[in-house]
């Protein structure tokens, strides 16, 4: 049996009605949770914080699915909602590092070296490594340019900065890791 | 001679295995320089357990299908507490200036337009009798006046003062 596939307007529509409600939020999770959780696991790294905050983003939208005004793509929306997550999840985790030699870097850094869900090629894993010096906004910007290949017009309705801002931070990143990498030794 | 030979020799050899290691130092170090982001393997290094999604769609399906929906009346807008806030500290400022002037407004001027009839009517309506209104001054430190003082802003004469004594009672009274 082939399991019938609903456009975002579908979606909608089906959710508005209150016997459909279920079964539309379903297809959506359905529709969006891969696309959700590789966003926010580029960005928090660690696979349970990613789960965690995959759920958090899913539970978000059912609640504030009624106020969705069509004013955006579904799918910048929901973006929308975990990009904000991923970054004040980020944020906190700062917050908690009061000493430097300490930092959010290094920890995530050290579980791309040791995870058990983390696998690659040395300098795949190298890249990884010198992403996680970058600001959070342009590690987001390069996550969502260079690996989901998404168009900076897309871009700049998720993250609500304009074209030409993003063009400039993406190429600055690319600049950046290739530094960083030139200086590496693989 | 022949030792002599052998140290050429292993110097050459020596020279060459150096010149090896430079060369192979100098094509990382190349390789390093040349290096660029296309040439990275874009596939994907994070992984998950097995069945994760299936898995994830059913928890996220239990979690809200127990989550009773909740629509707020009003719901909460950063605006709308501002304006709140602002709306309330310009109801105290002008209270303030409205409501306390007319509470200490009992001044002299504007008694000024009360009759003074209407003053004691008042006065013996509130029971307060001349003995009462002249205990207060006794009481109050700010009206302390010497005997000839306060005769004096009376301005009572001695003829007046001879015409109140009792002549019957004075003996005894001495």
């Amino acid at each position: 049996m082939t399991e019938i596939k609903l456009t975002d307007s579908d979606i909608l529509a089906k959710f508005a009605a209150l016997e459909t409600r279920n079964f539309a939020f379903n297809q959506l999770v359905k529709t969006y949770q891969q696309k959700l959780y590789w966003h926010i696991r580029k960005m928090v790294i660690d696979h349970d914080d990613a789960d965690d905050l995959t759920q958090e983003t899913f539970i978000k939208i059912w609640k504030a699915l009624d106020n969705f005004k069509g004013d955006s793509q579904l799918f910048t929306w929901i973006y929308r909602i975990a990009t904000n997550e991923c970054l004040n999840h980020l944020a906190k985790k700062k917050k908690r590092f009061f000493l430097p030699i300490n930092d959010i870097t290094e920890e995530l850094s050290n579980k791309i070296d040791n995870s058990s869900l983390i696998s690659g090629d040395e300098i795949q894993l190298k890249l990884q490594k010198a992403l996680l010096t970058l600001p959070d906004k342009q590690r987001l910007v390069f996550n969502m340019k260079y690996y989901d290949e998404m168009k900076y017009e897309e871009i700049s309705e998720i993250t609500g900065t304009s074209v030409g801002a993003l063009k400039a931070s993406y190429h600055l990143a690319v600049k950046k890791v290739e530094e960083h990498l030139k200086k590496s030794e693989f | 001679m022949k030792i002599y030979y052998q140290r050429i020799k292993l110097k050459k050899i020596t020279k060459s295995i150096g010149a090896k290691f430079q060369y192979l130092c100098g094509i990382t170090k190349m390789k390093n320089e040349n290096f660029k982001l296309e040439n990275i393997s874009k596939s994907n290094v994070f992984k998950v357990p097995e069945n994760y999604f299936n898995d994830l769609s059913v928890q996220i399906q239990e979690q809200t299908s127990n989550q009773k929906r909740v629509i707020p009346l009003i719901s909460w807008s950063k605006k709308r507490t501002w304006g709140s806030i602002a709306a309330c500290t310009a109801i105290g400022i002008l209270g303030y200036f409205t409501l306390m002037p007319q509470q200490d407004s009992l001044r002299n001027e504007s008694l000024a337009g009360v009759q003074n009839q209407e003053i004691i009517n008042y006065l013996i309506q509130e029971n307060v009798n001349q003995t009462d209104f002249a205990e207060q001054i006794n009481n109050s430190k700010t009206l302390k006046f010497k005997d000839s003082e306060l005769l004096d802003n009376l301005k009572v004469t001695d003829k007046d003062i001879l015409q109140s004594v009792d002549y019957e009672n004075i003996d005894n009274e001495i």
